[in-house]
C-alpha cells in the first residue's frame, strides 16, 4: 500500500505475504499481535521519554522497528529507526518530534492492516 | 530438529513458530533470553534462534552462557536480528553464534540456513563422539604408564596389590592386548633345537 508520497510504503504487502505465506488467518493474527504489542510498547516509549530513560527509548524503539519491519510496515519501521538511532546516540534534541512522526506512521500502518 | 526461538516480539515468535513447524521442526518459544536459558537448562535443543536485544537477557549473553555449558551436546545458534552492521556480526559470532541473519528475513533463506545447520550439528556431534572414544582409549593406555617393578631374572611384574604376576598376564589385564604363544628365532636356536636333538637321540636309543 502506498502512502501517497514517494517515501517508504505504509504497508509492504509482499513482506507480509513472505512472513505469513499469504495465509489469511495468520495475517490477521499477526496484524492483531503487532498492533496490540506496538500500542503497549508505545506507552512504555512515551514513559521512558518523559522520564529521560534514553537507554530504554533505544531498546523499545529498536523492538518496534523490528516488529514493524516484520509485518511490512516499512514507513513505521523507518520512523522507529530514527527514534532508535537518537536513543543510541543519547541525542535528546528532536527525540519527541521523531517519536511523534513514528506514532503517526504507526497509526497509518494500523489503518492499513485493518483494511486487509 | 528441536528448535528454541527467543524473541521479545510476539509477531516474530508467531511467524517463526509457524514457519519452522511448516519446515518440519519441533519448536518452543521464549519471550526473552532469561526464559530461553531456563528452557534450555530443562531440556535439550538442537538449535537456538535468538533475537539480539531482549529484556532481562539479550541474545549474545545467552549465546555466551550456552557455549560455556560443556555438559550438553553441541547446539547450533542462529542470531536473527535487525542489527546488520559488520561490527554486530563480529560481536554475535564472538559471543558464540554460528550464523547470523537479519530481519525482516526471507523464509527460503531461513530454511536453507537451517539445512546447513543440520549438517554442522551432525558433524559436531560425530566429532564429539570420536573425541570421547579417543579419551576413553587414552584412559586405558594410561593404566600402563608409570614405573613398574619388574623382576630382573624372571621378568614378573609387581602389581598395585603387591602380587608378582607374569608379564603377559599383567599386560593382558591392563590393556586391550591378548597374547598368543610363539617361539622367537633366538629361543628356537638356543632352546628348541637342543631339545629336539635330545628327543631324536632318545628315540634312536630306544630303536636299538
Amino acid at each position: 500500500m502506498d502512502n501517497g508520497t514517494t517515501g517508504p510504503a505504509v504497508l509492504d504487502r509482499a513482506q507480509l505475504d513472505e512472513a505469513t505465506g499469504g495465509d489469511a488467518d495468520l495475517i490477521r493474527e499477526l496484524a492483531e499481535l503487532y498492533v496490540l504489542d506496538a500500542e503497549a510498547q508505545l506507552e512504555v516509549l512515551r514513559g521512558a521519554l518523559e522520564q529521560d530513560r534514553i537507554d530504554e527509548v533505544h531498546r523499545v524503539a529498536h523492538g518496534l522497528k523490528g516488529s514493524s519491519a516484520s509485518v511490512g510496515a516499512t514507513e513505521a519501521a523507518e520512523a522507529f529507526l530514527a527514534v532508535e538511532v537518537k536513543g543510541r546516540l543519547q541525542e535528546t534534541e528532536g527525540l519527541a518530534e521523531a517519536l511523534a512522526v513514528a506514532e503517526q506512521a504507526f497509526e497509518r500502518a494500523r489503518a492499513a492492516l485493518a483494511s486487509i | 530438529m528441536r528448535i528454541l526461538v527467543a524473541d521479545d516480539d510476539p509477531g516474530t515468535r508467531l511467524v517463526l513458530s509457524t514457519q519452522l513447524t511448516d519446515f518440519g521442526h519441533e519448536v518452543e518459544v521464549a519471550e526473552d533470553g532469561q526464559a530461553a536459558w531456563e528452557s534450555f537448562q530443562r531440556q535439550p535443543f538442537d538449535a537456538l534462534v535468538l533475537d539480539w536485544m531482549m529484556p532481562r537477557m539479550d541474545g549474545p549473553d545467552l549465546a555466551r552462557l550456552v557455549r560455556a555449558d560443556d555438559d550438553r551436546p553441541f547446539c547450533f545458534i542462529l542470531m536473527l536480528t535487525s542489527r546488520r552492521t559488520t561490527e554486530d556480526l563480529v560481536e554475535g559470532i564472538a559471543a558464540g553464534a554460528d550464523d547470523f541473519m537479519t530481519k525482516p528475513f526471507d523464509k527460503d533463506e531461513l530454511r536453507a540456513r537451517l539445512h546447513a545447520a543440520e549438517r554442522v550439528i551432525a558433524l559436531e556431534r560425530r566429532l564429539a563422539r570420536k573425541v570421547d572414544d579417543l579419551e576413553q582409549a587414552l584412559s586405558e593406555v594410561k593404566t600402563l604408564r608409570g614405573l613398574l617393578p619388574i623382576c630382573m631374572y624372571c621378568h614378573s611384574i609387581r602389581d598395585d596389590r603387591d602380587i608378582w604376576e607374569r608379564i603377559e598376564e599383567y599386560i593382558a589385564q591392563h590393556s586391550e592386548a591378548n597374547f598368543t604363544h610363539s617361539i622367537c628365532p633366538g629361543c628356537y636356536e638356543e632352546r628348541v633345537k637342543p631339545m629336539l636333538s635330545e628327543l631324536k637321540k632318545d628315540a634312536e636309543k630306544k630303536a636299538i
